[in-house]
């Protein structure tokens, strides 16, 4: 039987990056004859896969019991998975080159929408039935990661899919592998833990209109929840790639959960509540991964790293021990303030990078719509002193299609950059603004669940909008194709009639839908079609607040009534605070998980 | 100090790009927490200097290195520090003390030993008593006839295959590549580089002696 090795022995003129198909990067585990044996398959390509610091946790956790066995496994890219099917090679996992039918489960990351016909691919590569249901042997098939909250368009394909934070799950579900041999046994055991949803046990009804009549049983599967991150298992010897992947650094998740509330933030919801790591146990976490890695670059996590409340002394400190060893240090999300600023000047000791801001909306009423509470002079105090300190690129970046959006509201986006580059002609003539707008993709578990994305003609008529409003130097705008936006929101709220669209796409070579010189909307329309779905139902209607939503049964702790009390003071363009700040504001999390929200040290 | 290293890739790592391997080297150093000279600029790097990029898929015993050190460190400490901690694959075989100010190891190299494991020896010895070989050449759009023959030095046979020694370096570079695309042989079953030298009186030596 051949392996990844032999593949590219035989073909390697054929093969773009060999180095995606190794298994032998620094790091990377070898066993042999373990007692379990698992796959954690990210479905998409090699280099994006690697990046992604769930898949090292999970790795780290399963691998260092001698017992288990978890290695990785990619979606082959185009110019590999034809040598694989012309060969016949079903799909292999990357460190022992094992067919991935012969484990005892493999569990796919669900981190968006636009993946979901690599994992049927990687499934049909491997020689598995897709559907849950015609499988009686094999392999086990999971999920877990950010879309589980509603993986409705999925559930008929897996076997289990795990809500919130894997790292005790994970562990659990690979002690029952061990334990039971049965499949039936296992998936029965499994599906008792905290955070396990097993699709199959749920049945959905529908309605005449299309929406839905009920969810039975009426019970719902909580999220599972780490409750403090120090005692998390964390991969102090993560793989090394070899090749140069999306985030080839040292990544430290400083907390997790973010409590700012913006209200298209769905990782803002279904995270909750915010667990600071102390900064005493980040620094460790830093140096000994250095010191397993060589890495040359450092970076601190989280969904919104300058409001770690320990940041102004941990940056510092860990610069005058970074500093002499070449080593650099990014924060891949800075606040809009002056001490944002501060940090990354601090930071800017090694290596200079561009500064990049989300205001995400042109105007104060859409900015406190969405619940982002940043002002036009926040952005324009910080801008100075980032201009006044040197930088001469800022990037923005900007949402478009929010409800209730005016002409007028677009156009502020533009207005806003022109008013940064102003504020940066003080300093130097040589200014450069970046304006990027995004889509607005309404996702499950948010006060915008309810909400209709905006139609793609409209989406491509305000961006052309802001196109036109911003011509002149200094300024540059980069835009997208709301095609992938359109099946994103589609997909994000959809239900279970959505498995056989998918299934048609990926027959019909859907494959790498993210990736636009793949993405092929001409074989969605036909997949909505052949299976008589409209996918505007799913992506372009309001809600009304009665309606029960495909993902009703699905617990992330916030509660229902919180998201609709929040879209009701969005309409009213009313603002909510951070509990941190002004005390409990009433999401639910903390009483219905029994968690709590974990600072080190005071908010600044 | 200038630590002149010879190395190996096996055919575990002959897959990694020579971008790969200077990364590769990069954290291996970092990690081996020796005192590199940095390169000045916004993203410092550790200066290092290698003699030629290895062509992908092709395996190799005679691959050379320089690193600039801060500070003297004895080459067989060196040597096993680098041994504990290089990825498996690259196989390590000496470290010399260069002095400072010495040509880079990519200046002086003119040439290279390759192992070709293939079924068809007989064309490779035969090209060698041909006057010319002619071959075209490819580069940005534009085609230019080239002749490959005076880049050749000897072509021997050996078990299983031919050694072929011919220029190498930045002023003149037969590609193994290019030889088997003149050649119209069938794709071997291996290539293997042998060692890289320079030329020095007539005679090919090993690159760590250049002093």
């Amino acid at each position: 039987m051949l392996t990844y090795q032999d593949l590219l022995e035989k073909h390697l003129s054929r093969i773009e990056k060999p180095g995606r198909y190794l298994g032998t990067e620094l790091n990377s585990v070898h066993k042999e004859n373990p007692l379990v044996h698992v796959a954690l398959a990210f479905p998409d390509v090699y280099e994006v896969g690697m990046s992604h610091f769930g898949l090292k946790i999970l790795y780290h956790i399963a691998n260092k019991h001698p017992e288990f066995y978890a290695e990785r496994v990619f979606a082959p890219w185009p110019d590999m998975e034809k040598i694989m099917l012309e060969e016949q090679v079903e799909l292999l996992t990357l460190e022992s080159s094992t067919p991935i039918k012969n484990l005892d489960l493999v569990g796919f990351t669900l981190q968006y929408e636009l993946s979901y016909t690599n994992i049927l691919h990687m499934l049909r590569l491997a020689g598995i039935n897709i559907w849950a249901k015609n499988r009686n042997e094999g392999p086990l098939i999971i999920a877990g990661g950010p879309c589980a909250f509603n993986p409705e368009p999925l559930a008929p394909f897996f076997d289990a899919i795990v809500l919130g934070d894997g790292e005790e799950v994970f562990l659990q579900i690979l002690k029952i592998l061990a334990q039971e041999k049965n499949r039936t046994k296992r998936l029965a055991l499994i599906g008792q833990l905290d955070g396990v949803y097993l699709p199959d046990q749920f049945k959905i009804s529908y309605q005449a209109d299309g929406t839905i009549e009920s969810i039975s049983p009426e019970r719902k599967i909580k999220k599972a929840v780490v409750a403090d991150l120090d005692q998390a298992d964390y991969p102090e010897k993560p793989i090394v790639p070899f090749i140069q992947t999306v985030h080839d650094r040292v990544n430290v998740e400083v907390f997790r959960g973010c409590l700012r509330g913006c209200r298209f933030c769905q990782a803002g919801m279904i995270y909750r509540p915010t667990r600071e790591r102390t900064d005493t146990e980040i620094k460790r976490l830093i140096l000994e991964t250095l010191k397993n890695t060589g890495y040359e670059e450092v970076s601190l996590t989280s969904l919104s790293t300058a409001d770690y409340t320990k940041l102004s002394c941990l940056v510092p400190d860990l610069m005058t021990v970074l500093e002499p060893k070449k080593v650099s240090l990014s924060l891949p999300s800075l606040r809009i303030d002056s001490f944002s600023v501060d940090l990354a000047k601090e930071i800017e000791k090694v290596k200079k990078t561009g500064l990049t801001f989300a205001p995400e909306a042109g105007s104060q009423r859409m900015r406190d719509l969405i619940n982002k509470n940043v002002t036009e002079e926040d952005l324009l105090k910080t801008a100075d002193a980032a201009f006044a300190n040197g930088w001469t690129h800022i990037k923005l970046y900007f949402m478009i299609g929010l409800p209730t959006e005016t002409d007028a509201d677009v156009l502020a986006i533009a207005e806003l950059a022109k008013k940064v580059r102003e504020v940066g002609r003080r300093y130097t003539k040589k200014v450069t603004v970046t304006v990027s707008t995004s889509s607005l993709v309404p996702k499950s578990h948010t006060p915008f669940q309810w909400v209709g994305q905006n139609e793609r003609e409209e989406l491509k008529r305000k961006q052309f909008l802001i196109k036109d409003a911003l011509k002149g130097p200094g300024l540059q705008f980069n835009w997208h194709n709301p095609e992938g936006s359109y099946l994103e929101a589609v997909l994000a709220r959809g239900d279970r009639r959505l498995a056989p669209v998918l299934a048609y796409a990926e027959e019909n070579g859907a494959y790498f839908d993210s990736w636009h010189e793949y993405f092929k909307p001409e074989i969605w329309a036909e997949a909505f079609a052949a299976c008589n779905i409209d996918p505007d139902f799913y992506a372009l209607r309001e809600r009304t607040k009665t309606e029960i939503l495909p993902w009703d049964h699905l617990d992330s702790g916030v509660k229902k009534s919180f998201l609709w009390q929040e879209w009701e003071k969005a309409l009213s363009e009313k603002t909510t605070g951070d509990c941190r700040e002004i005390g409990c504001i009433g999401c639910g999390v903390c009483p219905d998980l029994n968690v709590k929200t974990i600072l080190r040290g005071e908010r600044t | 100090m200038i630590a002149g290293l010879k190395f190996g890739k096996d055919i575990r790592v002959a897959y990694i790009s020579h971008l790969d391997v200077i990364r590769v080297f990069e954290r291996a150093l970092r990690r081996a927490n020796l005192p590199l000279s940095f390169s000045q600029g916004f993203s410092p790097k550790p200066k290092l200097v290698f003699a030629q990029a290895l062509p992908l898929g092709i395996t190799s015993s005679g691959e050379y290195l320089d690193i600039h050190l801060e500070e003297e460190i004895k080459p067989l400490k060196l040597l096993l520090k680098l041994a504990e901690i290089m990825p498996p694959g690259f196989d390590l075989y000496e470290v010399v003390a260069l002095p400072e100010g010495i040509k880079p190891v990519m200046a002086v190299i003119t040439h290279a030993s390759y192992l070709i494991y293939t079924s068809e020896p007989e064309i490779f010895l035969h090209a060698e008593k041909m006057k010319s070989l002619p071959y075209i050449n490819k580069k940005g759009g534009k085609t230019k006839e080239v002749d490959l023959k005076p880049l050749i030095k000897s072509i021997e046979l050996i078990d299983g295959g031919v050694r072929v020694v011919s220029q190498a370096g930045s002023k003149a570079n037969l590609r193994p590549d290019a030889l088997l695309c003149a050649l119209g042989v069938k794709k071997p079953l291996r290539i293997h580089r042998e060692d890289l030298y320079l030329e020095r009186d007539g005679q090919l030596i090993s690159p760590l002696k250049r002093n």
